[in-house]
């Protein structure tokens, strides 16, 4: 395959000219993607070696790191796009690697300290990218968007085919304040003027030294691999303050059992069985007394071992 | 004086008998021994002092680098200093007490101790000393001095296992202890006076050794290999059999009494053990080689041992095992020892 953009002498564009980006071999129309290869290299200089000039490089372990942002989009049918699909039910359950196939992004696979500049780029597949951080947030001025942080690492190296747009998702809209509900078995929520939904999952990227029986040919500089240590799911929303509204709405924190949280975001329903609720702030202003309530998700340990406990689709 | 980069260590590079070397840092401890003595001698005062002998030993903590620099790196010097304690030929002072190579995904690096006589040695000899600082840059440091620039060896550089221990493995150490004896003769008889400092002339004639002076006589008596090291471990759940059910660490890969225990680099099911158990009469080792390697690009490609290649240690027992679970990274720490060959 020919390399893509610069390489073959240009092919500059901008906005909805240049093509977007694939999860999981679904196409996926993002605002932003800013994943790059990252990779710890400096030079080492505080030996005893006859002079103060830095002469010893330190090539450390490469991995893939960055983040998409796009918006939340149906087609004609009110069918989420599959990618967002991907993304949400790894999001909760970052139990497998998603991949991702972009056309602007060349990858070295090679070991740099041996194979260095500018020899073996190559459009390859991302394929072992695990999400570190979602957030779904939704408001009046603006479409409902999700921003999304990844680490990740290449584990085969599989030749990436060019991400061109799945034809039969190309027609749709970007869901909005409209589509979105929420609730909570005390209270309708009518007051909610904006929300923000979390997910912080921590990660560790572990690198070891090689195999005893490994070839050389085989080594890698990447990290060895990715554990995901911990998951937390939270989210906030403001209530704006008025006439009308219902009387068990003013937090003062702790757990609610069964109280059943949930926001709905066109076909998407995020739920929270037990939050856990901090203490509501409520600034004075001379605008709009606006409430603002943060929660985290009282969840069973493995929850995050399968999907369905965050999303409903 | 406003400007003085003399202050500074970065400036300087060390010799240890004759050779440069790169080094993180490097000490030199020279002491003799001094005691008052007190006699009936109608005051407290120390009116007679107890000189003995000196004593001078090196440490130096030294990187182990990949490209032109491993001609000048720690494991160069450390190996080096292995092959004169195993042909005491080619020994010359300062003589290896130990040398412990540590690997670890973040680097490498060697710390060696060395020991030798403290001798001033004659002002106007240009011999080698045992330890030495300069002011020269170390040539095998300059980027286009070599086939390849210098870098630190890092994990990708290195290749470990220590019997059935050989994935995850986060940091290995590895020490090369050698037995050595300090002895300090009396002034022989027969010495030959015909310069400064006396001396015994070796049965061939050709050799001198000083004697009778405050300067030790060094004996290397043994060299033994030992190490330890950290791994992660990964706890797999294989799905039990008809006759013994799916327990956790008791499931085999593969069958009932063959295969795959469910863990890796730990032995925790039924009939399994970390520790290398020796049987009535038969000495038992790993049933796996020991392995710390580097890669060597420079030459043929291909892993080499991290000690001399004089040194067999393929054999070894683990003699120690101790696994922790904690809320991060499940690991298990080990000791082994080495037979030597």
């Amino acid at each position: 395959m020919a390399f893509p953009g610069s390489l073959t002498r240009a092919e500059i564009a901008s906005g909805l000219l240049v093509r977007s980006v694939k999860i999981n071999g679904n196409y996926l129309l993002v605002e932003n993607c800013n994943i790059n290869q990252v990779q710890d290299i400096d030079m080492n200089s505080l030996y005893l070696q006859g002079g103060p000039g830095s002469a010893i490089a330190n090539i450390g372990a490469k991995k893939y790191e960055g983040d998409i942002s796009f918006f939340i989009r149906v087609d004609r049918d009110n069918v989420l796009d599959p990618a967002v699909i991907a993304i949400l039910r790894h999001a909760e359950s970052p139990m497998s690697g998603l991949t991702l196939d972009t056309n602007h992004l060349l990858s070295h696979f090679d070991i740099t300290a041996e194979d260095g500049g500018t020899d073996s780029n190559e459009l390859l597949t991302i394929d072992e990218l695990i999400i570190k951080t979602l957030t779904i947030s939704a408001n009046e001025n603006d479409y409902v968007k999700i921003s999304a942080s990844f680490q990740g690492m290449i584990d085969t190296r599989a030749t990436s085919d060019y991400a061109v747009p799945d034809e039969n998702h190309v027609l749709g809209r970007s869901l909005s304040w409209g589509d979105c509900n929420a609730s909570r078995y005390e209270s309708a929520m009518r007051t909610v003027s904006n929300f923000e939904l979390t997910i912080n999952n921590e990660l560790e990227a572990l690198s070891f030294l090689m195999a005893g029986d490994l070839a050389g040919i085989n080594r890698s500089d990447q990290i060895s691999l990715i554990g995901v240590k911990s998951v937390k799911w939270a989210g906030e929303y403001s209530e704006i303050l008025r006439k009308g509204m219902e009387l068990e709405t003013s937090i003062h924190g702790g757990w609610m059992v069964d109280e059943n949280l949930a926001f709905t975001i066109g076909p998407i329903t995020v739920s929270y069985r037990t939050p856990l609720f901090q203490k509501s702030e409520l600034p004075l202003s001379s605008k709009m007394l606006i409430r603002k309530v943060k929660w985290n998700a009282m969840i069973n340990p493995s929850a995050p071992l399968k999907q369905g406990g965050l999303f409903s689709i | 004086m406003p400007l003085n980069n003399n202050l500074f260590g970065v400036y300087k590079s060390i010799k240890v008998s004759g050779r440069t070397y790169v080094a993180e840092s490097a000490n030199r401890n020279v002491s003799m021994e001094v005691d008052a003595k007190n006699y009936i001698q109608g005051s407290p005062k120390a009116r007679v002092l107890n000189i003995g002998g000196t004593k001078e030993s090196i440490s130096i903590t030294s990187p182990i680098l990949v490209g032109a620099g491993s001609a000048v790196d720690g494991r160069e010097l450390a190996n080096t200093k292995i092959a004169e304690i195993l042909d005491p030929n080619s020994a010359s002072l300062p003589v290896l007490e130990s040398a412990v190579y540590k690997v670890s995904p973040e680097g490498a690096s060697v710390s060696i101790t060395l020991k030798s006589d403290g001798d001033p040695g004659d002002p106007a000899s240009t011999a080698p000393r045992p330890f030495e600082v300069t002011g020269r840059e170390i040539e095998e440091l300059k980027p286009g001095f070599g086939a390849q620039p210098s870098r630190v060896a890092r994990f990708y550089d290195f290749r470990v296992q220590i019997g059935f221990r050989k994935f995850f493995i986060l940091e290995a150490e590895i020490t090369v202890a050698a037995t050595t004896t300090e002895a300090y003769f009396l002034v022989p008889y027969n010495t030959i006076n015909d310069g400064n400092p006396a001396y015994i002339q070796g049965p061939s004639g050709s050799g001198t050794i000083t004697a009778g002076y405050q300067f030790p006589f060094l004996g290397i008596s043994g060299i033994k290999i030992t190490g330890k090291g950290k791994a992660a471990v990964i706890l797999r759940d294989i799905p039990g059999t008809a006759n013994y059910g799916d327990y956790y660490f008791f499931d085999y890969y593969g069958g009932e009494t063959v295969g795959t225990d469910e863990s890796i680099n730990l032995g925790l099911s039924r009939g399994q053990s970390d520790l290398t158990f020796q049987r009535p009469g038969e000495a038992v080792a790993e049933a796996q080689s020991f392995r710390l390697e580097i890669f060597d690009g420079l030459t043929d490609n291909a892993w080499e041992s991290l000690l001399p290649n004089t040194i067999d240690t393929s054999k070894s027992v683990v003699s120690t095992s101790n696994f922790s679970v904690s809320t991060g990274l499940l690991t298990v720490d080990f000791d082994f020892y080495c037979w030597v060959q």
